[in-house]
């Protein structure tokens, strides 16, 4: 009986790798069809705006964050996702996470104001992806805050 | 034979949703900085296809077996990516099923539901298995 359970059980591996190699080769094959295939090898969101032309926005530091967000002079906008925003972010900020992204510009930002992104910190890259993606919707002064979110909240900054 | 059927509707409906999106598909499983890049736009495009055959193989008597052992293969897969993505601070929202904002949870969130995916894949697996043995 266990010879019998092992053969089915390469019986079945077998015929799942068959079936998983015929779902990527229908899924090529169907891609090529498209009107707008994904492209191969995968480029990133980052990657992808990179290509539409638009140039890569400017990087603010801790200092002139803080004096933007203390005079008033800029829209701060969170690239974070709505459930690290809701943990803690910069007051007055608000929140455009990368999966919220849609063509045109969400109520709350505005274009002709000065506007400084930021995501966790670190290497997050997101601020840069927002940031891009802004731009390409017609915001003209458009700067990332490398730091983010755990330079800022380090920082212990109030009013 | 309920749990049989629940599960073939999940893995059918996961596969159907995300067939319109293959480029959120890529940018989820991306999201989990894992995979090499050459292997994320033959996995997108070929992912939802084997969901659908997994799905629609655990509706039959022939395959249900082979069926329920994919089934638990990939939600075993599914865990270990929500797993590490937890553990590395990651707040990843894969569009398992497709664009559906319902069903785009929390890192954590995900992890739960791809280990209860795993729990009644293995379940299914054991009944049918047991009874072609």
């Amino acid at each position: 009986m266990g010879g019998v359970l092992h053969r089915s059980f390469f019986r079945d591996l077998i015929l799942i790798v068959l079936a998983f190699l015929i779902s990527v080769a229908t899924g090529i094959l169907a891609n090529r069809l498209r009107s707008d295939p994904l492209p191969f090898p995968y480029r990133d969101r980052a990657s992808r705006l990179k290509e539409t032309g638009v140039k890569d926005p400017a990087v603010v530091a801790m200092a002139a964050a803080e004096a933007a967000w203390r005079s008033g002079s800029a829209v701060f906008v969170d690239a974070r996702e709505p459930d690290f925003f809701e943990e803690g972010h910069i007051p007055g900020a608000v929140n455009l996470p990368v999966s919220e992204i849609k063509k045109s510009l969400p109520a709350g930002i505005p274009s002709d104001k000065f506007l400084i992104v930021y995501c966790s910190g670190g290497d997050c890259e997101d601020s840069g992806v927002v940031a891009r993606a802004l731009m390409k919707m017609g915001c003209r002064d458009v700067a990332v805050f490398a730091g983010g979110w755990e330079e800022w909240s380090a920082a212990g900054i109030s009013r | 034979m309920i749990a049989r059927i629940l599960l073939a509707l999940v893995f059918v409906s996961a596969g159907v949703l995300k067939l319109p999106d293959p480029l959120g598909v890529a940018d989820g499983m991306a999201a989990f900085r894992l995979l090499p890049v050459w292997a994320i736009t033959p996995l997108a495009l070929g992912i939802p296809i084997f969901e659908m055959l997994v799905g629609i193989s655990l509706f039959t008597k022939r395959f249900s077996r082979a069926g329920a052992l994919a089934a638990t293969g990939l939600s075993l897969v599914f865990v270990l990516l929500y797993a590490s993505a937890v553990a590395r601070g990651l707040d990843v929202r894969c569009s398992c099923f497709g664009a559906l904002e319902f069903f785009q949870v929390s890192t954590g969130a995900g992890l739960a539901r791809a280990l209860a995916l795993l729990g009644l894949s293995a379940w299914v697996y054991s009944r049918v298995s047991r009874r072609g043995a």
